[in-house]
């Protein structure tokens, strides 16, 4: 029975190594837990979220904190895998000391972390989900970006109005948040009078669209319309312009405003329409002092999801300072409560159902460079 | 779109078919299956990123780096996994290769990460337009270096010394040792270029589709061994005439089905071949 | 295997199996931390997929990489049917492990008379394609999204959805399917099946029916993972076909090989291992897949039977020497000896 030892053997030293992990009540501070993709397909957006919450708990504690107490962060890696982030859900209720959680990045992870964030009663703040049904899922659910039931009318208008677009062919990612995105472009798009003439799919992970392309061209769209991250969007714009098609015009959703676009898809994004509710160049000065002080701390410029993270944070920390406690359920009604929160995204007000509702404007990349459009 | 579908098709099938190529020599020669190509095929694909992006973005380099690395995968699997395991029923060095495979994916999902690397953009232009359907000049360039490859293998087998050597052990390994010939030998090399192969086309597959990534082995080893089956795995002609015909019909399938189903179509191609006609195509149809 | 030791341990079974039981059902009591009884409950879930995986390989000498999608076809089964259908666990259980048993049968038949290596592709191939499915069925299966809020278990009213009581439901489970094993593999059955693994000729000419066995073990090793795959579904609440791929087939294969092929106790060892070594050594979480695919090549290479194996499915096929370069008379003009 050796080997029964050895295993015993190992299951002490984990016990041993285990119990000094039990959580640190420190009643002089407010323990937050942030769950993004820091590794994996996302690692890029995850990154940016850890760095503007990182950068805002060091700004409200340098204020003094909040209720006289400092922030404290506990952060945690999904991958951008929604077993993770479930997984990463149950450590956090279980521990007594974490008042609420910000994130995750995709509303998939959000979607499946949701029954557990409901159950225990934490609140679940998350700055980019924008699937319709995420917030209205739980009543500890939020999400600041905007749905995409708002965002897509304004790139179907832009689609039948400036650019007086006929026909379009979609490629969505075929997760809950692009199912989302393009029935909502759909919607609006032949609303507006429109015709979506082909509609084609692909799975997270799939890096061949030469395929997927080709029967889209086949359609004869005017334009091209890509509901996926800006990862795959340049990928697939590399691979549209190896096949030779140049649509009219080429658009997608707000995920793709972001330099890391241009850095992977050069010279193949260049005219590519998308939308924002954030613009790093915007002259205003919060932003400006947003931005310095990320390229300062971090070498990089901060992108709409960074922003919005950032948002988030310092929402939680003024909905704490409302509720005048720590209490969840006192801190859930107070962010609930919302109204007109200035956020450098826009303002927050939440809906009824914990969604906000943003206004967004047009982007387009010239020169190898995103650019306001009037 | 048909044509263009085709012309797809044949650019991804002289992936598919260089794979299978891979795979049969190190059939041909041992009966068995070395499971880690797909992953020597990755570490080829990596090796190339990193001479493009450290060394020199040329891509023939690239295809050089890759070559390199893959011979030196295949050297070590063949010492590790057969040559170590000479008597030991072969089941055993296969599901060894099945740890290779795991841990080269791993190993490169530590040390690169698991996000997708990109090349540069070589060749993206189109060459020529025929009847709606474009080739661009880097279909032109991918079919055209696996033809070249294929050509080289037939001249290294059917005209030099070392080509006999192994077609002698792949014809009957008892005898060849009999005989004094140096079988390790053979076989150290036979498997090295299996695997500089499959890092070569590793290389090619990179710079097609744009996207390097540590799981790019598993689909591709996969359908390279389809490819294989599915031609005539104990064949090197069988093989290219797989790997041709597993291109096309996947991209043809992508047009006419769902997109989703598309690998679900190859991998029931290899489950029916499997069961009934394990030879392949080209193969005698006798019992494997 | 009649070494002393064996011998030893099977005189005091009865108080070694007494203090393990005690061992585990004090477990929650001395370890309150919820990751922790999390941890040893899906260690509890390996063990029991480790074994099932143990009849179709360690009995039966049939690799098959894919069960994995065993696995995940009940856990998918019995998501489906308490989350659409609203139907109870123990319902839902119990047939998500027929449904698996099933498909089971019906791939053991299609392909248990292939060699072994067309075996590995063909369960490989078909674990892909169980995957392909449930991404492409989205009315059944909610395709890529998964499916989420897979609810606890109630018994006589009373939710079980502590950590806590998912540890001593799970662990009960295992423990009556390692049980179950075990008395199978000394039944008429498990002979039957020692007899093919050791030598499938032989066992034939004595009346043996080998491919009715092969499909017999097959069968109730996917029947076991489907239950675990239910128990596993409702644990975690949410499930995704990407779980249940290649990784998780090559997860619990290494736990068969590493532990001990065709033994009882050697997939215990080999789940509890495998699932100890990252979270005893925190600081090897992130080489955790690097260090697993390490481990099966060394034990292939240097133990094939594994550490507690039993060594009928590896014995060396010809006299001659393992490692050739270190015997002199090997080296000596004859190629190496293959058979």
């Amino acid at each position: 029975m050796r080997s029964s030892m050895i295993a015993f053997i190992s299951a002490a030293l984990a016990t041993g190594g285990f119990s000094a992990w039990a959580a640190k009540a420190d009643p002089n501070t407010i323990h937050i837990a942030l769950t993004a993709p820091i590794t994996g397909d996302y690692a890029e957006y995850g990154t940016n979220f850890k760095r503007s919450v990182e950068m805002g708990i060091d700004e409200i504690n340098a204020a003094g904190g909040v209720l006289g107490k400092k922030l404290v962060l506990s952060v945690g890696d999904s991958k951008g895998d929604p077993k993770e982030s479930v997984n990463l859900a149950e450590k956090w209720i279980s521990d007594p000391t974490i008042l609420a959680e910000i994130g995750d990045f995709t509303s998939s992870c959000c979607m499946a972390s949701q029954p557990i964030y409901n159950r225990a009663g934490m609140i679940q703040l998350s700055p980019t989900a924008s699937h319709t049904k995420f917030a209205p899922g739980s009543k500890w659910s939020f999400s600041i970006v905007g749905t995409q039931a708002y965002e897509q009318p304004v790139m179907a208008a832009l689609a039948t109005q400036k650019l007086k677009l006929k026909t379009v062919a979609v490629l969505y990612i075929n997760n809950d948040w692009g199912a989302d995105t393009q029935k909502f472009f759909h919607e609006n798009f032949e609303k507006d009078g429109g015709k979506v003439v082909a509609t084609e799919s692909f799975f997270q992970g799939e890096k061949d669209f030469t395929a997927v392309l080709t029967k889209l061209r086949a359609s004869n769209p005017d334009a091209l319309y890509i509901a996926t991250m800006f990862n795959d969007c340049a990928t697939i714009s590399q691979q549209r312009e190896k096949l030779g098609w140049n649509p009219k015009a080429v658009l997608g959703p707000s995920s793709l405003y972001s330099p890391q676009l241009i850095k992977l898809g050069g010279d193949s994004v260049n005219g590519l329409y998308s939308n924002v509710s954030f613009f790093a160049k915007d002259p205003d000065k919060r932003i400006q002092a947003y931005v310095t002080g990320f390229q300062k701390l971090y070498n990089d410029t901060p992108n709409f999801h960074a922003a919005l993270a950032y948002d988030s944070i310092h929402l939680l920390a003024d909905a704490i300072k409302r509720a005048g406690s720590v209490d969840r359920d006192k801190v859930r009604d107070a962010l609930a409560a919302t109204k007109n929160y200035q956020g450098l995204t826009g303002a927050i007000t939440f809906t009824p159902d914990r969604d906000a509702i943003k206004s967004y404007k047009i982007v387009k990349v010239v020169n190898g460079d995103f650019q306001l459009m009037q | 779109m048909f044509l263009q579908q085709l012309i797809n098709g044949l650019a991804q099938g002289s992936l598919f078919a260089l794979i299978a190529i891979s795979f049969s020599l190190v059939w041909g020669l041992l009966k068995m299956v070395n499971f880690a190509l797909g992953e020597v095929y990755m570490l080829g694909a990596y090796a190339g990123w990193l001479v493009v992006a450290h060394v020199s973005p040329n891509l023939g380099v690239a295809l050089v780096a890759g070559f390199a690395a893959g011979w030196a995968g295949g050297w070590i699997i063949e010492k590790v996994a057969f040559k170590a395991m000479r008597g030991v029923p072969h089941i055993a060095s296969l599901v060894c290769t099945i740890g290779f495979s795991f841990f080269l994916k791993e190993t490169a999902t530590w040390m690169f990460g698991a996000e997708t690397k990109g090349m540069p953009a070589f060749y993206s232009r189109t060459a020529c337009t025929i009847a709606s359907a474009n080739v661009s000049w880097l279909q032109v360039i991918m079919v055209a270096i696996a033809v070249v490859m294929m050509v080289a293998l037939q001249v290294l087998f059917y005209r030099t010394r070392i080509g006999l050597a192994v077609r002698t052990v792949a014809m009957d390994y008892r005898t060849a040792s009999l005989m004094g010939m140096k079988v390790d030998k053979v076989t150290s090399l036979a498997f090295s270029l299996s695997g500089a192969l499959a890092g070569f086309v590793g290389v090619l597959a990179a710079v097609y589709y744009n996207a390097i990534y540590p799981s790019m082995g598993f689909v591709a080893g996969l359908k390279g061994f389809t490819a294989a089956v599915f031609g005539g795995i104990t064949s090197i002609p069988g093989a290219i005439l797989g790997g041709y015909l597993l291109g096309c019909i996947e991209n043809l399938s992508v047009q006419f089905v769902a997109s989703g189903y598309r690998d679900f179509i190859t991998y029931s191609i290899l489950i029916l071949f499997l069961l009934f006609r394990p030879n392949g195509i080209l193969g005698k149809k006798t019992k494997l | 295997m009649q070494t002393s030791l064996a011998a030893w341990s099977r005189r005091f079974r009865l108080p070694i199996g007494l203090l393990v039981a005690a061992l585990l059902l004090a477990f929650p009591a001395l370890v309150s931390n919820e990751y922790l009884l999390r941890v040893a409950t899906m260690m509890a879930i390996y063990v029991v997929l480790a074994s099932s995986l143990n009849l179709i390989i360690g009995f039966t000498g049939m690799y098959s990489l894919g069960h994995g999608a065993f696995y995940g076809i009940g856990a998918y089964a019995s998501a489906i049917l308490a989350v659409t259908l609203g139907w109870s666990f123990w319902v839902t259980m119990p047939l998500a492990g027929l449904v698996t048993a099933l498909v089971g049968a019906f791939l053991g038949l299609a392909t248990l008379r292939l060699r072994q290596t067309f075996l590995v592709f063909g369960t490989l191939a078909f674990g892909e394609i169980v995957r392909i499915v449930i991404m492409n069925w989205p009315s059944l299966t909610r395709g890529p999204m998964g499916i989420p809020g897979i609810p606890n278990p109630t018994v006589m009213g009373v939710e079980l959805g502590s950590s806590r009581q998912w540890y001593y439901l799970i662990v009960v489970f295992s423990a009556l399917m390692v049980f179950l094993i075990q008395r199978l593999y000394h039944s008429r059955v498990g002979r039957a099946w020692v007899a093919i693994r050791e030598d499938e000729v032989a066992a034939a000419s004595m009346g043996v029916s080998v491919f009715g066995f092969k499909v017999l073990a097959f069968t109730i090793a996917c029947l076991i993972a489907g239950l675990t795959g239910a128990f596993y579904a409702h644990f975690v609440s949410f499930i995704s076909a990407d779980q249940f791929g290649m990784g998780e087939s090559f997860l619990i294969l290494t736990m068969v090989a590493l532990g001990g092929t065709g033994s009882i106790i050697g997939p215990i060892i080999g789940a509890i291992i495998l699932i100890l070594i990252p979270e005893a050594f925190r600081f090897l979480a992130e080489l955790r897949g690097v260090l697993y695919g390490a481990i099966l090549i060394f034990v292939i290479v240097t133990k094939p039977e594994g550490l507690a194996g039993v060594k009928g499915l590896f014995m060396p096929t010809t006299g001659a020497p393992r490692f050739p370069w270190f015997a002199r008379e090997a080296r000596a003009g004859k190629g190496g000896g293959a058979k």
